[in-house]
């Protein structure tokens, strides 16, 4: 079964008091993720919550994208006995989640890993978790710092590809229900809507990209194509590049795993699989040590083409969505858009 | 869905980054970076994003062990404390208190390192207390207080980014302290001037605008060098100089004949880039020099770190912010255990233990007599082991056939002993030689604190129960101080750290529920106290800053016709120290599997050695056969290994030569050989 079943968008409202009762009651009902405070540091991260008053609603996004619910940093995928294989208990994926507050970058991210995760080989680990989730998005209102959304067409608003998705129109949100999914949830709690509103989507997108310093996507989508990018660049990355991985296990389109076997302090069998990623050099090294991914510059350069020309070509939509994290978290002071623009400016300041 | 985040601190290194352990379902599930926290602000490193694996081993100690007929058997807690009680008990009646010592750990708690100095000196009665401070950073302490008065991280971490010049020697930053080596990096990206002393090409040295790549073991002929640059071109800041510090004069006399031309030959570095590289740092402020075990493990380590508190000062750049000394703490709690007093000479705080006053206090506080004699260090304890004198040790979290120089002989120490307990997660070389050996909590597994390297005091939460069946290693001290007839009884390490507060000034204000959210940084007198962001503003803490006077001395083992390289150690990137619990995970070993040791290019090929070649070094202490990486990343003539690596320790070959005053190891340069593998 896809695990979006697109249905033509219909358009609704909630009050921003009866959206707190809707939460409140699912968070009751249901199993809710939602952005919530951590805890001491009081980083706000998706976390189950069990009250409303447990929301926080006004913040831009989290650092760990919601990918982290369907395709964990590391997750048990069965655990066995080594002496019979008749003893393999395959963990149990049916836990029904609703999330709320994502925003449509990740929306837009959680697509492309569908793409992936059902292109050849169907991933069940991951489909089953995405089949039993249902997602209400919330439209941004504003840019952060370190987005650029609208130049991967992947924000402020999204278009479609979303369960349920909520645009800020002061007192009310205006309500737009995308899929089969969203709109069981939407007819299950359909006492707290209101009638449709206006909201200009096409205008907040307009808005948004006037105010961001962002790219043409089909430039840059040549240039890396026809290898037009100064070599440079890839050797000054290289150099202020620190091999922590948080750049890639920490984007919401990232979806490479490595597959281990554990065995835990209490003697339990696990197959496990965790986040991985092209920026360790174990990752792509072959047995004997050779490794075609050498040196470092090469490993860069890859996931620029990957993310900017392989994933358009195979999927249709970009496959950076625009979040900024990969800024965010660098210790070598790499930029990501800025680099995007430099790929972009034909080189001559590269 | 059962899901929580737990905020805590980074079990590595001495940058004390923050983080959440992800648990699901009651087991650790991942690390999620935390953007608030005041040195990480939502970044990592690959050793912190993937530390929470490095915990849940199928091979931690499950149960307490005990040695019989050379086997360890599983035992209850209550037989294994009652033993560990029982010996001790003996030990200190057939050959009195100063037979035994007691090494805390700067792995874990100030909670613990405090009760476990509290159980030397109050419950055994000896001051035999120290830790692996000794191996790293004792030097900077003991010359830090010579120099300035106190000895820790003069500055904060966030400050480095605003420096206007970085002067780092015998420091890997990017590798060794990559949320420092950020900072390093926004500083050069900000247009500051970086200058890395090391004999090395390291990561760090690749962002500097010049690299003095100089011998190993002659950073004083290399400081003084710089400091003679100075003062004969008048760069010095005088008015500094004048009304903040004492013994220019001595200091002027001695690096008199130091000058470029002179230190040339003693360093392999051109004069002109000495001469270049010492007015680059006068001239540009604020400067903060960091620095590591490069300048500390040495004979001469603790003169080393005199020399770069005299360059600082000589330049007016202690005492102001984005200025400074900065030594790096390699361990997430080194700096707490020393504030704790897991050392042999001084109370919490560094308080004496030969000040009347101060031992007034404690034994006021104690109700119990104390040692007014200073103890042995952990360097002392082992010679004197070996020599029959002592004759019992308390081993917390450490792992000295590994970690110490020339384990051959440390070996010898741990076998000459009548009772060698130890606590540990994992089974280590040390822990084998055991008699008992108590399973220990992770660092995921108890709640209290760690002090990092800016000296900020801060929480780690207890995120899962402890694994198989240990119990927080705070309260098996307890037990064991109870079992002695002496009673700790706390009802949690808040409770401890109360009492730490009320013993310790620079604590004074310290209290688990104020560091909850972000952590202070001592001193922190009292409970309105901010904390202190650097030290030394305005007046030094000894009042004004002392020049010591200090000449080269090469180090106590030089190269040689049968030894003709120099032999240097260290860590890199995707490991940390002895690799108990880096060596466990699976992404860090699968970047780094082996055991190698660096060979510079013209040597290689002298030798007919390739990269990657089987090739032998030895030293007078033993050999070992290793894969060689054959680059230009060291210089000629050196060889550098990291000691990560159990089945090929490093320390096999290290110099069991002391620095006199800070006993600490010359890790950082023996003489050695080698050659192509048979």
């Amino acid at each position: 079964m896809p695990v979006i079943s697109k249905i033509q968008i219909k358009n609704a409202s909630i009050t921003k008091t009866n959206l707190f009762k809707l939460l409140d009651l699912i968070s009751q009902e249901k199993f809710l993720i939602a952005p919530a405070e951590g805890p001491d540091l009081e980083d706000i991260n998706f976390l189950p919550v069990t009250g409303a008053e447990q929301i926080c609603f006004d913040y831009e996004n989290t650092l760990v994208p919601p990918k982290e619910y369907f395709f964990g940093q590391s997750e048990c995928m069965f655990s066995f006995s080594p002496r019979s294989n008749e003893s393999i208990t395959v963990t149990d994926q049916s836990e029904e989640l609703v999330f709320f507050g994502v925003r449509p970058c990740d929306v837009k991210a959680i697509e492309l890993l569908d793409k992936f995760y059902e292109r050849s080989f169907v991933d069940d680990y991951y489909l089953s978790k995405r089949a039993c989730s249902v997602i209400i998005s919330v439209a941004c209102s504003q840019l952060n710092e370190e987005c650029f959304c609208t130049s991967v067409g992947s924000g402020p608003v999204l278009t479609e590809g979303f369960d349920i998705q909520l645009i800020d129109a002061g007192n009310d949100f205006a309500v737009q229900v995308g899929s089969e999914k969203g709109l069981q949830l939407y007819e299950q709690y359909q006492d707290f809507f209101g009638a449709p509103i206006d909201v200009d989507a096409e205008k907040e997108f307009e808005k948004a990209k006037a105010s961001e310093p962002g790219f043409d996507l089909q430039r840059v989508y040549d240039r890396l194509k026809s290898n037009k990018v100064d070599d440079r660049l890839w050797a000054d990355i290289a150099r202020r590049c620190q091999s922590c991985g948080l750049c890639l296990l920490l984007c919401p389109t990232c979806s490479c795993y490595t597959v281990i076997d554990r065995v835990t302090p209490n003697g339990r069998n696990l197959r496990m699989r965790e986040w991985d990623c092209c920026y360790f050099e174990g990752f792509t090294r072959m047995a004997g040590g050779q490794n075609p991914v050498k040196p470092k510059e090469e490993m860069i350069k890859r996931k620029y083409y990957h993310k900017l020309v392989q994933q358009i070509d195979e999927f249709g939509m970009s496959g950076c969505t625009g979040c900024g994290r990969c800024n965010t978290v660098c210790v070598g002071n790499v930029n990501w858009l800025e680099n995007i623009r430099k790929i972009e400016g034909s080189g001559r300041d590269v | 869905m059962n899901l929580k985040h737990v905020a805590t601190t980074c079990p590595y290194c001495g940058a004390g980054c923050g983080f959440y352990l992800k648990v699901k379902e009651g087991e650790l599930a991942g690390v999620i970076p935390s953007k608030n926290h005041p040195v990480s602000q939502g970044r990592l490193c690959i050793k912190g994003i993937t530390s929470w694996q490095s915990v849940i081993g199928a091979d931690r100690i499950k149960k307490p062990l005990v040695k019989k007929n050379g086997e360890f058997k599983e035992t209850s807690w209550d037989k294994a404390l009652d033993l560990v009680a029982e010996k001790l008990t003996a030990v200190r009646e057939k050959h009195g208190p100063d037979s035994l010592g007691v090494w805390g750990s700067a792995r874990c708690t100030n909670e613990l390192n405090y009760l476990a100095q509290k159980l030397a000196r109050a419950v055994l009665g000896t001051n035999n207390v120290d830790h692996c401070a000794r191996t790293c950073h004792s030097p900077t302490v003991a010359g830090l207080v010579r120099s300035f008065g106190s000895g820790a991280m003069t500055n904060s971490i966030d400050e480095l980014k605003d420096s206007a010049c970085i002067f780092a020697v015998g420091s890997n930053a990017p590798e060794a302290h990559p949320l420092i080596g950020w900072r390093i990096i926004t500083a050069k990206d900000k247009g500051a001037r970086i200058i890395v002393c090391d004999p090395r090409k390291t990561d760090m040295a690749q962002y500097a605008d010049f690299h003095i790549q100089h011998y190993p073991g002659t950073d004083i002929a290399l400081l003084n060098c710089l400091m003679n640059v100075i003062i004969s071109e008048g760069l010095e800041d005088k008015e500094y100089v004048r009304t903040r510090t004492e013994g220019f004069e001595e200091l002027k006399k001695a690096v008199a004949k130091y000058t470029p031309e002179y230190t040339e030959p003693v360093v392999g570095v051109s004069s002109r880039m000495l001469a270049k590289a010492a007015r680059l740092y006068a001239t540009t402020k604020p400067a903060s020099i960091i620095y590591t075990l490069g300048i500390t493990e040495h004979t001469v380590g603790t003169e080393n770190v005199m020399s770069v508190a005299n360059l600082a000062m000589l330049t007016g750049n202690v005492g102001i912010e984005s200025g400074g000394v900065n030594p790096l703490r390699g361990q997430n709690n080194v700096q707490g255990a020393c504030d704790m007093a897991a050392l042999p000479n001084v109370y919490p705080g560094y308080q004496k233990v030969d000040d009347p006053q101060i031992q007034q206090k404690f034994e006021k506080a104690w109700d119990v007599k104390l040692s007014p004699k200073p103890g042995l260090t952990l360097t002392d304890q082992l010679i004197q082991a070996r020599e029959g004198n002592i004759k019992g040790l308390y081993i917390i979290g450490e792992d000295p056939l590994t970690s110490d120089p020339n384990i051959t002989e440390v070996r010898k120490a741990l076998e000459s002993l009548e009772f060698l307990v130890v606590h540990e997660i994992y089974m280590t070389p040390t822990a084998k030689m055991a008699d008992v050996v108590l399973p220990g909590a992770s660092f995921a597994e108890k709640t209290g604190t760690f002090t990092n390297s800016e000296r900020r005091v801060q929480l780690i939460n207890k995120a899962i129960e402890p694994i198989c069946s240990s119990r927080g290693d705070w309260e098996i001290v307890c037990d064991v101080a109870t079992r002695m007839g002496y009673p700790f009884e706390y009802a949690d390490t808040a409770g401890v750290m109360d009492e730490i507060a009320s013993l310790t000034p620079i604590y004074g204000g310290i209290s688990h529920d104020r560091i909850r959210k972000v952590g202070l940084q001592w001193p922190c007198l009292d409970k309105s106290h901010p904390g202190t962001k650097y030290l030394h503003k305005d007046k030094f803490s000894r009042g004004l800053g002392k020049f010591h006077a200090i000449e080269h001395r090469p180090p106590a083992e030089v190269p040689d016709e049968q030894y003709p390289f120099i032999l240097s150690t260290g860590r890199i990137r995707f490991h940390y120290n002895v690799g108990t619990m880096s060596r466990r995970t699976h992404l860090l070993d699968r970047e780094h599997p082996f055991m190698f040791v660096e060979v510079n290019t013209a040597d290689g090929e002298r030798l007919s050695i390739r990269d990657m070649d089987d090739c032998t070094v030895s030293t007078r202490r033993g050999q070992l056969t290793v894969k060689a990486r054959v680059s230009d990343r060291v210089k000629q003539g050196v060889l550098w290994m990291p000691f990560h690596f159990v089945e090929a320790p490093a320390n096999l070959l290290t110099n069991d030569a002391f620095c006199p005053i800070a006993r600490t190891g010359e890790y950082k340069a023996c003489a050695a050989r080698l050659e192509k593998a048979k």
